[in-house]
């Protein structure tokens, strides 16, 4: 009897199995078909676009695909850092769903002259601590990211703040352009006009931190997990690898969320998110490529999913001070050899569109109908032969990337149109740490890398991937040098006018595509779903910019 | 003992995180750092001094029992060990005992009723477990018990309660219980064969009497050999099944720090397991002489 009983069970478990198996390859009748969906056209990019009267109350459960390093802002350099930052924190100004600049700490500023900001902070904004903000925590915040004791890697934020070398050489006890000029004013000068700047202050090193909590510490590192601000959500609990906890900021200025906290769980493994969200212990899931069809396929999920186009812009790096590629025609060649729509469409299936330059949609600037390099191989084969290389003498390098399935399955067939013209391409898969430092130093002829906002301007999609002052680890891996390029964009960064601003942004970005500096691949796409209670989620598209100030849950 | 293995285990790992390209900094400083800011933090951690200056500056730190910063998040080591240890010997301590009960039981099962169904069937079994891997077994675990049947929860620690771990060590324990198994049942096989066994039998002992006390006491003497050191694999190797069910233990924060070239951080882990393992291989020298007193004081 025991003998039969299990092996019924085991007969069954591996039934389960089974089910398992073939649940989990089910292919959806036509994906083509279902794309369609809704949500992809509704521009607001809501769940359950309500005209219910939101509800206050409830905890939102969601999660972090990893730990964060630190919640100070001047450290907070990863993604996830910022975006923790920006729940606990205020900076001058925010971002809304679209990127577009929104006032928070500062209810309005002025600019007097191109190189001069003046702020008006609101008024009767409190720490967490119950400490009253004023504009000297500005100034306060602002010096500490460029004072070498603190050690910030993000001075770049600020270093075009009139004073600032002089500050950070320690020639000056304060920055000369960060002045308090009342109790709710604040004035900035630049050296030079510098338009970007003002979309910069919403970047995580720029959020306020209080003074009095911050000099608590012998060593500023250690305020890291033990941060005050005045952001809509107060610091509870944080447990590594396991739970981060915050609760709603009664009195928030600008209104106090909905939601009465957020409960964030660590999960790293993408399926065990997954499989969390399945059943019903988080709220909302951003849906890994493997399952992305089955979940729109799925009733229950479909229409409570929503789609928004990323900042993440991805490329192939050409390598331009060393061979093959400081020949222009083999970079030409290059960019043309490949036939990026099919490729990415099957590698990046539903997670991707098609980029063809630095500047992503949705950034002032960027130009749509843009044609970069369109599939052509005979172009290919005439620039490689024309660069002195044959059948039998084929332009060969390395092209190296860091080390995933999902790298390999878009990059393979990208070796393989590109030997089908004349390439001898050899794939080099690294480990990210090792290949990003090797990157750093130009050691790659050609490498597979992105790059996300860090502030909507298409300032930032330029200068630091294409100036030869950025050279190495500011942005520009490449060693693309082109002083034509590094005149117009420095213009460009000097120019108030935004309509003249742009028309250089264009220029500048119509010379690095006649360059091919890079090859453009995609943008990537964001899906994330809701439990059908959670309304008005949206995705916001610069990384830090949502406060989950809009959410709630009806429950 | 230990001191030479800590000696020998810190300077391979240093020399290892020193040779491999690539370092911490990279992620501290995030990217458009100012070249300066990156010299800087090389700096300040010391990545600058020769290699000898910073083995030894670490090592004078570790015999004053200071085990450090973690170079990325600033956490104090010996505090994560202190927090990260005691979840993973749970969830070592659950699989042991999930894989010597079962391991053992099916094996002498499988031994003693030799080349029947039952027999070919537990191998059967086994192969089967053997050849499923850990991160397919606990997604299918995660959505039989947690996502359909609700049952159990499906990741995470939670409040700490057993039945947080009942999930992983099941897979952790039942895949190192069918090696068990398979060392048992031949373990056993070898002394059934033996003469003092047909005695016993001849004597007109029973046969749970043959089994339970003649056989299996001297079948032990390897599987103990194997337990105990398992014991210590299993410790050290559960940073998969950590990853996947989400729990705040020592062997996934390894592979973090691996990879973040975290190096006061990986030198204190391995460190720390260096210790386990030595002190198990020590249990091992001990429990030969308890069980078999054969080798005693040999």
């Amino acid at each position: 009897m025991i003998k039969k009983g299990k092996k019924i069970y085991t007969v069954l478990v591996l039934l389960l199995a089974l089910i398992f198996v073939f649940s989990g390859c089910t292919k959806p009748n036509d994906p083509e078909e279902t794309s369609i969906n809704t949500t992809e056209e509704n521009p607001s990019m809501q769940n359950g676009d309500s005209d219910e009267k939101p509800k206050y109350g409830g905890i939102f459960k969601t999660y972090l695909d990893n730990n964060f390093n630190t919640l100070d802002p001047a450290f907070a350099t990863a993604d996830r850092d910022g975006r923790m930052v920006a729940l606990l924190y205020d900076s001058l100004i925010r971002y809304d769903v679209d990127g577009k600049i929104i006032p928070s700490l500062a209810k309005s500023w002025e600019t007097p002259e191109d190189t001069t900001l003046i702020f008006h902070l609101t008024q009767g904004v409190k720490f967490h601590n119950g400490n009253p903000f004023t504009a000297e925590d500005i100034k306060y915040s602002f010096e500490r990211v460029l004072n070498p004791n603190v050690g910030s890697p993000r001075t770049w934020v600020f270093e075009k703040v009139k004073g600032a070398k002089a500050f950070m050489e320690g020639k000056a006890d304060s920055v000369e352009g960060i002045e308090v000029v009342g109790d709710y004013t604040v004035k900035i000068t630049l050296e030079q006009p510098f338009a970007p700047f003002l979309s910069m202050l919403g970047m995580p090193a720029a959020h306020i931190v209080d003074k009095n909590e911050v000099e608590k510490y012998v060593d500023q590192k250690d305020y890291g997990l033990k941060p005050v601000g005045t952001g809509p959500y107060k610091f509870v609990e944080f447990s590594e690898s396991d739970r981060f906890i915050v609760e709603t900021n009664e009195d928030y200025f600008a209104g106090r969320p909905y939601i009465d906290g957020i409960n964030f769980r660590i999960i790293q493994d993408e399926s065990t998110a997954v499989a969390e969200f399945e059943a019903g212990n988080i709220d909302d899931l951003e849906i890994p490529a493997a399952d992305i069809d089955r979940f729109r396929n799925n009733p229950d999920y479909g229409p409570y999913i929503i789609t928004n186009n990323t900042f993440w812009n991805y490329y192939i790096g050409l390598t331009f001070n060393s061979k093959p590629f400081d020949d222009i025609r083999v970079r030409q060649a290059f960019c043309y050899a490949v036939d990026r729509e099919p490729i990415i469409n099957t590698a990046r299936r539903n997670k991707a569109v098609l980029s063809n330059g630095p500047i992503p949609p949705g950034l002032d600037g960027y130009r749509e109908g843009l044609e970069s390099y369109m599939y052509n191989p005979n172009k290919a084969k005439e620039l490689l032969s024309q660069a002195g290389y044959s059948e039998d003498n084929p332009c060969s390098f390395e092209l190296w990337h860091s080390d995933s399935k999902a790298n390999v399955a878009l990059l393979e067939p990208i070796q393989g149109m590109l030997n089908q013209v004349g390439f001898d391409v050899k794939l080099v898969a690294m480990e990210w740490n090792s290949y990003k430092a090797a990157v750093r130093e130009g050691k790659a002829q050609a490498f597979y890398l992105s790059w996300g906002a860090d502030y909507p301007d298409a300032e930032n999609y330029l200068y630091p991937l294409f100036h030869s002052q950025m050279s190495g680890g500011g942005g520009n891996e490449t060693r693309y040098n082109n002083p034509e390029f590094d005149k117009i964009i420095e213009e460009a960064q000097r120019t108030a006018d935004h309509d003249e601003r742009i028309r250089l942004y264009q220029r500048a970005e119509d010379i690095t595509i006649e360059d091919a500096a890079r090859l453009w691949l995609f943008l990537s796409k964001n899906w994330t779903v809701y439990r059908p209670e959670v309304k008005d989620a949206k995705i916001y598209r610069i990384f830090n910019a949502n406060k989950k100030l809009d959410i709630w849950l009806d429950r | 003992m230990l001191i030479p293995v800590m000696i020998g285990v810190s300077l391979v790992t240093f020399s290892l995180l020193y040779i491999v390209p690539g370092n911490s900094v990279e992620i501290i400083v995030g990217e458009r750092a100012r070249e300066e800011t990156r010299e800087n933090a090389v700096k300040e951690l010391g990545l600058d001094k020769p290699f000898h200056h910073q083995y030894f500056s670490y090592m004078a730190k570790v015999t004053r029992g200071d085990l450090g910063k973690s170079y990325i998040n600033n956490r104090s080591i010996k505090e994560s060990i202190k927090k990260r240890f005691p979840v993973t010997f749970k969830l070592t301590l659950y699989s042991f005992i999930i894989s010597v009960v079962v391991g053992i039981f099916v094996g002498v099962i499988s031994a003693v009723k030799q080349n029947t169904s039952t027999d070919s069937f537990v191998r059967g079994v086994t192969l089967l477990g053997v050849s499923t891997p850990v991160m397919f077994s606990s997604l299918l675990m995660i959505y039989i018990f947690g996502v359909w049947l609700k049952i159990l929860p499906v990741s995470g620690v939670g409040d700490g309660s057993i039945k947080y771990f009942i999930l992983p060590s099941l897979v952790l324990g039942l895949n190192s219980a069918v090696f068990r198994a398979r060392l048992t049942r031949s373990c056993m096989l070898e002394v059934i064969r033996q003469d003092y066994i047909r005695t016993a039998r001849s004597k007109g002992l029973s046969e749970k009497v043959v089994i339970y006390k003649h056989a299996m006491r001297n079948a032990m003497i390897p599987i103990a050999t194997n337990l105990i050191m398992s014991f210590g694999y299993l410790l050290t190797g559960s940073a998969i099944t950590e990853t996947i069910f989400g729990l705040p233990g020592l062997g996934s924060e390894t592979i973090r720090a691996v990879f973040q070239r975290d190096v006061p951080a990986v030198m204190g882990y391995f460190l720390f397991q260096a210790v386990i393992f030595v002190t198990f291989n020590l249990l091992v020298d001990i429990s030969y002489a308890l069980i078999n007193p054969r080798i005693r004081f040999n």
